[in-house]
């Protein structure tokens, strides 16, 4: 949950005095990433994503994702006028969500409230009052209305509240660097400059954007999409190294990276501030791991094995000491019964039998074998400690350790649900009326043709007539 | 990483503003947020009124140019969802996916699906026959005999 204070929604006006401001936000965002628009471009059906988004798109079914119409990359054009409305709101974000949100707490503590439980009507009620103590003549009768006239008020003092503005110069102050730098600007650059404590990054990064022309900058010359079938693996991997990346992997892969940085590099080339090669590749590098390489191309399956894997054997690593120690404990017992009647030579075995990992049986049989060692259990607990290391080991390959124990029941329930399904009576026994349909037509082949289940139901693609289902009810065969 | 900025997003967003067709809907744990679970209502007035159904959804890396992997868990007569294994024949989660749809969304898509079935490209043939033969009777009391026994009850 900490997680998702940090993430900045549109949802995040809708409990303050400005919830009218959620679908304003909304519409500055991408449909894609869900993120305010970055580097907007439009497409030839007139919808609007950022430019590395709508790239990937194409890259992946060369459809607008709005509309669905075909469409390519090489027609995208920038919409600048909407890169200006998103730098803009950007920068009022952070103060007019203060003020809404503080307005709807002060307003709170009149009526000794918590804040985030409130409702939109106490909101308008209170602040109607206290609009009536201002402007005397207003009437309690717009007391509806007042929902309208009080989103106007936050915008009103918007300006006046924020206190780093510097309309006449169009720059501000970073708040953290005190760095001077375009309005448009600072709420990107205040992104950096929280990452680390000191003035120092912001300073650094407010002297690196005039001198950027000098830079070796990208240049503008966007990389053309290749034909990957017409070249072999070595022009391939040449391509890639000619182009300063990575070029290992599978052939695969080495296409999905070239894929990813024309992508980079293209929507960087239409950027107003484009960013140096190195950032690129730093993207590119995060893409790797967590798409790339990393990732295999069934990610699901991959994803359900990791998952199993890790969480059981971390989160269980408690029960399965226990267990191993309880076993190990009653086995002793046993073996000290049979170590009376028996010799040793069978101890032997009984003890190495029941040890799931067969390469450690002579490390635990070896204890016992020594007559001076009077009690077997001594030698179980070297063996038990044994096992705690593999554990341990086991565990160390975990990437994530899981301080919880919740996940735990969760992925058995997952595998234990469709096996006992299976066992279930399937539903051909329900239906017995009708069996020559269900065996004539077997769902094979169906299932591939199927997924043209169209919400608006309006036409289908593969459709039976009637006639050969009142066929079968005859009993003629068609298949 | 943009896909789990995206959930985070996706998961803040309906926590702020629920989906009345779901009872809940999140990432099976805090570390896990490529796999998610939600259970869903029936539709009033329809055979599937009062059913819980948990569903399964995997969400893949490149989410979201490829589209989740949903899948009953439980249970559910319906023409175009696999009786066995959950698998749910709905466009939107193949062919026609795009990347606007959020998880909410698609759930909704699949929440839509159960009173417009497409008996004419079935994953549970059976049911479909019945519909096809316009037995709607006997299909609808088939339809509210398993969702009333195979009920989510689980939490």
């Amino acid at each position: 949950m900490s997680k998702l204070h940090a993430v900045e929604d549109p949802t995040d006006w809708l409990n303050t005095s400005l919830s009218c401001f959620e679908p304003l936000e909304a519409a500055l965002r991408c449909q894609v990433c869900k993120e305010f628009y970055d580097t907007p471009m439009i497409t030839t059906c007139s919808h609007t994503f950022c430019s590395l988004c709508i790239r990937r798109c194409f890259n992946s079914d060369g459809k607008c994702p709005t509309c669905r119409t075909s469409d390519q990359a090489d027609k995208l054009r920038r919409n600048w006028v909407v890169q200006e409305l998103v730098d803009t709101f950007k920068a009022a974000r952070p103060a007019a969500l203060k003020l809404a949100q503080t307005k709807a707490g002060s307003e709170d503590d009149e009526a000794e409230r918590p804040k985030r439980k409130r409702k939109l009507e106490d909101t308008d009620i209170e602040e109607d009052s206290f609009e009536d103590t201002r402007r005397p003549r207003r009437t309690r009768r717009s007391r509806s209305v007042a929902h309208g006239t009080s989103q106007e008020e936050p915008i009103e003092l918007d300006d006046s509240g924020d206190g780093d503005y510097d309309p006449e110069e169009g720059t501000t102050l970073c708040p953290i660097c005190k760095s001077r730098m375009k309005v448009g600007l600072v709420y990107a650059h205040l992104d950096l400059c929280d990452g680390k404590p000191v003035n120092n990054n912001g300073a650094t990064r407010a002297r690196t954007q005039p001198s950027k022309p000098k830079e070796p900058l990208p240049p503008a010359a966007r990389l053309p999409q290749l034909n990957y079938s017409l070249l072999k693996d070595n022009a391939l991997k040449k391509k890639l190294q000619d182009l300063g990346i990575a070029a290992h992997g599978s052939r695969a892969l080495i296409i999905r990276r070239h894929t990813e940085w024309v992508n980079l590099w293209n929507s960087n080339c239409d950027s107003s501030r484009p960013r140096t090669k190195r950032e690129l590749l730093r993207e590119l590098d995060s893409w790797e791991r967590s798409q790339g390489a990393g990732a295999s191309t069934v990610p699901s399956a991959v994803m359900k094995k990791d998952f199993d894997g890790e969480g059981w054997a971390a989160s269980n690593k408690d029960q399965f000491d226990e267990l191993i120690a309880n076993a190990r404990r009653n086995r002793a017992r046993k073996e000290a019964k049979t170590e009376e009647r028996e010799e040793k030579p069978n101890e032997d075995q009984i003890d190495s039998m029941p040890t799931h990992q067969p390469e450690q049986a002579p490390s635990i049989s070896t204890p016992v074998r020594h007559d001076e060692i009077p009690n077997p259990y001594e030698g179980n607990e070297k063996a038990l400690s044994i096992v705690r290391e593999k554990v341990d080991e086991a565990n160390s390959h975990g990437r994530r350790l899981r301080s919880s124990g919740q996940p735990i029941p969760a992925p058995p329930r997952d595998e234990e649900r469709p096996g006992s399904i299976n066992e279930g009576p399937p539903l051909d026994e329900e239906v017995d009326a009708n069996p020559p349909i269900s065996s004539q037509q077997p769902s094979s082949q169906f299932v591939p043709i199927s997924p043209n289940v169209d919400m608006s139901r309006k036409a289908h693609m593969f459709r039976l007539p009637e006639d050969p289902i009142i066929d079968t009810d005859g009993g003629t065969s068609v298949s | 990483m943009a896909s789990t900025k995206r959930l985070l997003k996706e998961l803040q967003d309906y926590q702020r503003d629920p989906n009345d067709a779901l009872t809940e809907l999140g990432p099976v744990s805090d570390d896990e947020l490529m796999h998610w679970t939600a259970v869903m209502k029936g539709v009033n007035g329809s055979p599937y009124e009062g059913g819980r159904w948990k569903l399964d959804i995997r969400v893949p890396s490149n989410y979201p140019l490829a589209p989740p992997e949903i899948k009953f868990i439980n249970r559910i007569c319906h023409p175009n969802v696999n009786f066995k294994t959950g698998e749910i024949c709905l466009d939107l989660l193949k062919n026609n996916w795009s990347a606007i749809y959020t998880l909410s969304a698609t759930l909704t898509a699949v929440h839509q699906l159960l009173t417009s079935a497409e008996p004419d490209s079935p994953l549970n043939i059976d049911i479909a026959a019945l519909f096809r033969q316009g037995d709607i009777v006997g299909a609808e009391a088939l339809i509210r005999f398993y969702t009333e026994s195979e009920r989510w009850e689980g939490r």
